[in-house]
């Protein structure tokens, strides 16, 4: 097995003082290996606590978490923790807080460090992390993390993970307070990340319009337990238990509900507003085409393509930050067919 | 994410939490002077309900009380060695090398672990049961006086609170810092002693990162809500005594009233290790034996 | 009236290979009181080191700041100036001095000289204000971001500030924490006619503002109504800047060729648009 399988999971923090809490209710779950999640949920409904489960940093109270073929509850023979932390890549919330060493070099090769591996193995790793988070090696290779820009340091951090090449990545939050241009790197970062080092990927957000960018299944969680696990395309049938519990409906899903209520019937699900855009292009083209099937001179017939966006792959990310990054090479020829 | 720790504020409402924190501190005070006085097992005893009482009504659990013991444990058991093995007076039960164990050397040092125990765990029941605004105003009372030789009183005490409200903070922080550095690899529990004092650097670092930045915005959270504007501070919330302070007061005076009849009333000759009520209480025992 | 303001202010500090970097270069800039100017740009755009100048926690070192025709040099009325310009930091955590909630909004009036009842009428009023009384004898430590935020408000609102600047008060937040502090913003704009500078990266969070900002560089790039500065798409792409969701969308498809209006900064906004070109 590549996945994790974790099963009936509960955990209880502080047991039996005045600040007990109840964070993790009765859990299964199963990730397969390439699995694209994306988690969703209130502060302290139990998503954090599942991935310090994950990578042994809390024990389970009880219920199983099996990680590949390590069985993290078994009592004996011991499970090899070392080996789960270089197959689990782990970025905390601000993990540039973690940064400690007095170059990027040492700090990103801490952890390969700790792997015990070859000098020139651990510098081949350092490199190619540096240059994967988009930091010049040379240039940045004997500076200290401490003086750079907030989301430098952020991919300095995450540098130092993936220097341990982990088959499952995990991120907590990891755009949190950047401003919308380090942002865009992360999340460009993540799905590169996705295609070149870690097949299996774990993303923690508040944010529903960022992790239905890249993210092809979403688990919400709510008061300690999985409310839904679903494909991210069925997201706009779980709109009302969103709303319920409190949590942020993607602004498409919103729109895309209340044009229909309107009689204007989008086709298609709706998720992200590359969707909706998509939709809404090509229900105007079709009313146009309805409109203008009398006409003779214009037999064109137009069907919008630009449908990759919600399956995750072939992204280029920098969507509603940066419109000229928007992955609209039909736009164009679309543009042309409209006129 | 962490169990409570030693010296943190345990909410129970109880009426130990209600005691003026003036009087908490003065009593505590009060407390750790005279349990230096205790002498005989009786006395000890005595304080030993004393203290299980008030952690009865306090409500606070007395797991949370032992494990303020856990923190100093070590030092607990250095100290008792220390005088087990150093204490020269007394028949001598064995001896080799420098080291020599004597009867009145094994009554010294329980008596003095003891002693210390009731010390820590007194001083954990005041922590336990009032918040550190509470601590603040009742230290900064406690030194008025040195207000008038241009001590500044309340920065002092505003600092300690200050310094006591971040340890949650700070501790979650170096939780997450473990268990990141974990994440990574590290391991802190395995290797020799300077391997393992190495390991702590990735941790001690951060950590101090982190202290200088909150301290830095803290520092301009007080300047934005008008630190230091006028000399004449005022206080929204008075402290006021009451009855209850006073009936704290008596339990206590009456312990130490004990304590100290028991130290320096009933004299005992030089020959015999039990001492104070203790001796009185061994002879009434002996003159039983012999009827 | 004018609350704030600023004249040609100048303020540099050394950077890491002691170059020296212009944090804010020659800005200029006048604030009438009551209105509600969002602050955008992104991180090193100079924004949050214009907010420190405001209360005096820097002075310039060119050109001068003013708030109530007062300047941040006059060293003996800063306290006249912090009392009239309250400020909510980013760490919620970092901000709270007591360990209990009363306590801590106390805290301000308190270092104020203020009579007791006068204090304990303004911790109430404070709490109701951002709709926390029912806290007000609990510990911050176990709270949600939002609640601590809203708590941090809470504290700067006992001194009775007429101006509050929020330093991205909201950077911190999940989505529900940010709505919350918004509301607040926006109520306390309203009701209490406190000026309110909202320092963001969150563009959404600039629409409804009377005024938005925008800072590249140390200087102010543009200043205007949020209609007119996200008009702007070239300018704000050019820094880097995100437009609004539903304004991006508006935009995208009028570039696939749909009549549809520019102008366009909310959901509401959006779909009354799209009803219009699609029915």
């Amino acid at each position: 097995m590549q996945g994790i399988e974790i099963k009936n999971l509960s955990y209880t923090y502080s047991k039996k003082t005045p600040y007990e809490k109840l964070a993790l209710d009765d859990v299964s779950l199963s990730i397969n290996e390439g699995d694209f999640i994306g988690i969703l949920g209130h502060t302290g409904s139990g998503k954090s606590t599942l991935i310090l489960h994950i990578n042994a940093l809390i024990k389970a109270q009880t219920g199983s978490v099996k990680v590949m073929d390590i069985d993290l509850t078994q009592k004996r023979p011991k499970p090899d923790l070392k080996r789960l932390r270089t197959e689990v890549g782990m970025v905390f919330q601000y993990p540039e807080h973690q940064l400690f060493d007095d170059t990027i070099e040492k700090d990103i090769g801490f952890g390969p460090k700790n792997l015990k591996l070859p000098a020139d193995e651990i510098k081949q790793r350092v490199r190619e992390s540096m240059e994967l988070v988009g930091l010049d090696y040379n240039d940045f290779k004997d500076r200290s993390p401490f003086d750079l820009s907030g989301g430098q340091k952020r991919r300095v951090a995450i540098a130092g993970v993936i220097a341990m090449r982990p088959k499952i990545l995990i991120l907590d939050e990891p755009t949190a307070g950047l401003d919308p241009e380090g942002k865009e790197h992360i999340l460009t970062l993540i799905t590169r990340l996705k295609a070149e080092i870690s097949p299996t990927v774990i993303v923690i957000s508040h944010d529903i319009d960022e992790i239905t960018r890249f993210a092809t299944r979403l688990i919400v969680f709510n008061k300690a337990k999985i409310a839904f696990d679903i494909p991210m395309t069925e997201l706009f049938k779980h709109e009302k238990e969103l709303v319920a519990m409190g949590l942020e409906v993607p602004l498409a899903v919103r729109v895309a509900r209340s044009l229909r209520s309107k009689g204007i019937e989008l086709e298609g699900n709706i998720t992200t507003p590359h969707d909706l855009e998509n939709a809404v292009v090509d229900y105007y083209n079709k009313k146009h085409f309805d409109d203008k099937l009398n006409s003779p001179t214009n037999s064109v017939s137009i069907t919008s393509n630009i449908k990759n966006n919600a399956s995750g792959e072939n992204l280029s990310i920098a969507y509603s930050d940066n419109s000229s990054a928007t992955p609209n090479d039909n736009t164009i020829s679309e543009k042309e067919v409209l006129r | 994410m962490r169990d409570i720790a030693f010296g943190q504020y345990y909410p129970t409402g109880s009426p130990i939490h209600r005691l003026d924190p003036r009087a908490k501190l003065i009593f505590s005070l009060l407390y750790m002077i005279f349990i230096f006085f205790a002498k005989s097992y009786l006395v000890y005893l005595t304080i030993f309900t004393f203290i299980a009482v008030t952690t009865l009504i306090s409500r606070v659990p007395f797991r949370a009380v032992l494990k303020s013991i856990k923190v100093v444990l070590i030092l607990l058991i250095f100290t008792g060695m220390l005088n087990l093995f150093m204490y020269r007076d007394g028949n001598v039960l064995a001896e080799w090398w420098i080291f020599r164990i004597t009867d009145k050397g094994i009554d010294f040092s329980i008596k003095i672990m003891l002693r210390l125990a009731f010390l820590i765990i007194g001083t954990s029941m005041l922590t336990f049961t009032t918040t550190p605004t509470e601590m603040t105003d009742g230290i900064e009372w406690l030194l008025t006086p040195l207000k008038y030789i241009k001590v500044p009183v309340h920065d002092i005490a505003l600092t300690m609170s200050t310094a006591l409200r971040l340890i949650p903070s700070l501790m979650e922080e170096t939780d997450k810092i473990i268990m990141a550095q974990k994440a990574r690899g590290a391991a802190f529990d395995t290797g020799k002693i300077h391997e393992r004092a190495k390991s702590m650097i990735p941790i001690l670092i951060p950590l101090f990162v982190s202290a200088l930045r909150r301290a830095d915005e803290l520092a301009d959270a007080l300047d934005a809500r008008c630190y230091n504007a006028t000399p004449h501070r005022t206080k929204m919330k008075k402290l006021s005594f009451s009855y209850r302070d006073a009936i704290a007061f008596l339990v206590l005076a009456a312990l130490i009233c004990f304590i100290m009849v028991d130290a320096y009333h009933f004299i005992t000759p030089d020959t015999s290790i039990a001492s104070g009520l203790d001796y009185y209480l061994v002879e009434w025992i002996k003159s039983l034996i012999a009827k | 009236m004018e609350a704030i303001k600023l004249e040609s202010v100048t303020l540099e500090y050394k950077s890491h290979n002691n170059g020296i970097v212009r944090a804010v270069d020659n800005v200029s800039l006048s604030v009438n009181a009551g209105e509600f100017i969002a602050l955008v740009g992104h991180n090193g755009s100079g924004k949050s080191t214009l907010a420190k100048l405001l209360n005096g926690l820097l002075i310039p070192r060119l050109g001068d700041v003013q708030i109530y025709g007062v300047s941040t040099r006059d060293k003996a009325k800063i306290f006249e100036i912090r009392k009239n310009i309250g400020m909510v930091f980013q760490n919620p955590d970092n901000q709270m001095i007591a360990s209990i909630v009363e306590d801590d909004i106390a805290f301000g009036p308190e270092n104020l000289g203020i009579e007791r009842e006068e204090i304990i009428r303004r911790v109430e009023w404070a709490l109701t204000k951002v709709n926390m009384l029912e806290h007000r004898k609990s510990t911050p430590f176990k709270m949600s971001g939002g609640q601590k935020q809203r708590l941090a408000i809470a504290g700067i609102l006992a001194v009775k500030p007429s101006i509050i600047v929020f330093d991205e008060s909201t950077a911190m937040l999940d989505p529900e924490g940010r709505r919350e502090v918004l509301a607040v913003a926006h109520e306390l704009n309203k009701n209490e006619n406190i000026t309110v500078i909202l320092i963001t990266h969150y563009m959404d969070e600039a629409i409804n503002a009377d005024r938005v900002i925008v800072m590249s560089r140390g200087r102010i790039v543009t200043d205007g109504t949020p209609e007119r500065v996200f008009a702007q798409k070239d300018m704000l792409e050019s820094l880097h800047l995100s437009l609004p969701l539903p304004t991006s969308i508006a935009y995208n498809l009028s570039k696939s060729g749909l009549d549809i209006s520019e102008n366009i900064l909310s959901e509401s906004q959006l779909e009354e648009a799209l009803c219009k070109v699609l029915k």
